[in-house]
């Protein structure tokens, strides 16, 4: 039996007036890659920044409902939401690499959440979490340079070593894969694999044939609404709800 | 049924189907030749169902190229892929139906005429249920009917009694009259053709199935 690591019980989310989610209730397993799909405005971004408080930062945004991560609620008034952010990473569209070395974009996050004793700690950890990415052998003569000088897929997975430094338990990717070429994009999917052993990760992606090879889940949003959650094999060979149907057979936009 | 926003995909799914019932039409009638030939020996006709047969190899092919460029085209998912694939899995049943049919008049041609002692019409008979239950599992097929594909194995056990019926006849006709021997055998590998013909119908049935249903069922 998979153990659930996050659980969304009936999530609303408002943005002013106007509702983005209505009663998501999704369980998350752990250590398993979950895609998330649905056409633009479906919700599933809010979703998945709902995840790691990310909606804390816009006014107007208001949530109903409770999401847990290992039966903790994270939106708890004692919990604090830095915190929370170094235990669910996050991952975005567009390369952000800070502009700082390729090694201080690594070592920014253990530093200020007090990760390491040593230099050569901190070091070895840096070495460590760009090994995951994937990327050490391409950057370890240059570390000192700008990350912002790497290629755009390596700058992807120099966000992703960036995420994985804190060891974090979740990593939260929003469409990683959108600005890359297929290359890229296919060394991307194959990181994903390899760091689903260690990790818990959530990834929204407009790519069907993406969600279809690299997660183990997959739930279609649609308007709002969660249509359809399920095994990511039978949900692109046989969905159950037309909706899905519909959308990943490309009858509706 | 819902449109694909690519109107393109739709035309390539609908031409791969209609490809795909024209290579069974041809199929059917060459099966309708070949059985009506157990019945009247015509070699002229007889070496015209082994000829056509290169027609249906074609069809087979062209199938094959048209899936596999609108697989890497348009990366179907969900039902879409399921048509894909059952296409390309009834195109290579319908080359072997055809190989069967034209193994039929192979074999007419073999024996040239029928002995005068050789009276029956048991195989003819074979020969029309299963080309009735052939038809049965195209249109299965073309009407994407779950209820006519469900018709097929059931209509499949008659055949195979059938086809017992005629193997012990014929074995019976040998022993009396050992002069018609050779021909009967000939008439015994005929009967064989028909009975795996049956089977595959009943394949085309399963596959039609798996496409509405989204599951295989057993054979």
């Amino acid at each position: 039996m998979e153990k659930t690591k996050i659980e969304s019980k009936k999530i609303s989310v408002f943005y002013g007036d106007k509702k983005a989610l209505s009663g998501i209730s999704l369980d998350i397993p752990e250590k398993r890659v979950t895609s998330l799909i649905g056409p633009s405005g479906c919700g599933k971004s809010t979703f998945l920044r709902c995840l790691n408080r990310m909606n804390d930062t816009i006014d107007i945004c208001r949530i109903e409902g409770k999401i847990l991560v290992d039966g903790e609620d994270i939106y708890d008034r004692k919990l604090d939401p830095v915190l929370l952010r170094a235990r669910i990473g996050m991952v975005f569209q567009k390369p952000n690499p800070f502009p700082k070395s390729i090694f201080d974009n690594v070592a920014y996050g253990p530093k200020i959440h007090g990760l390491t004793n040593s230099k050569d700690e901190l070091s070895e950890l840096v070495e460590s979490s760009l090994k995951k990415a994937g990327l050490f052998n391409e950057v370890k003569d240059r570390l000192n340079e700008p990350g912002t000088s790497l290629s755009g897929g390596q700058q992807q997975r120099l966000c992703i070593a960036r995420a994985i430094a804190v060891s974090p338990e979740v990593i939260l990717m929003d469409e990683p894969c959108s600005a890359l070429d297929p290359i890229a994009t296919a060394v991307i999917e194959e990181l994903i694999d390899e760091i689903s052993k260690n990790f818990t990760i959530v990834i929204v992606t407009h790519s069907m044939q993406q969600a279809a090879r690299v997660s183990n889940q997959t739930a279609f949003f649609h308007m709002g609404n969660l249509i359809e959650v399920g095994k990511t094999d039978e949900v692109f060979s046989m969905p159950k709800e037309k909706k899905t149907q519909d959308y990943i057979t490309g009858k509706i936009g | 049924m819902k449109e694909h926003i690519v109107s393109t995909y739709d035309e390539d799914l609908n031409s791969l189907k209609s490809n795909l019932v024209e290579m069974g039409v041809n199929c059917e009638r060459q099966l309708f030749n070949a059985i009506n030939l157990t019945k009247i020996i015509n070699i002229a006709k007889a070496k015209e169902v082994v000829k056509n047969d290169d027609e249906i190899d074609a069809q087979e092919r062209k199938i094959r190229d048209f899936a596999t460029i609108t697989l890497s085209k348009r990366q179907p998912l969900a039902d879409d892929l399921r048509k894909i694939i059952i296409s390309l899995k009834i195109s290579s049943i319908l080359e072997r139906i055809g190989d069967h049919a034209s193994n039929i008049a192979g074999r007419i041609l073999y024996v040239k005429k029928a002995p005068e002692s050789y009276l029956t019409d048991s195989i003819y008979q074979l020969g029309q249920l299963v080309l009735k239950n052939f038809s049965k599992a195209l249109s299965s097929y073309d009407q994407e009917s779950q209820k006519i594909a469900q018709i097929v194995p059931a209509e499949d056990v008659t055949i195979n009694s059938v086809y017992e019926t005629c193997f012990r006849e014929h074995l019976h006709l040998m022993m009396e009259e050992p002069k018609i021997l050779g021909f009967c055998t000939q008439m015994l590998f005929i009967a064989k053709e028909l009975e795996r013909i049956g089977d595959l119908s009943k394949v085309i049935s399963k596959e039609v199935i798996y496409n509405l249903k989204g599951k295989l069922v057993k054979r």
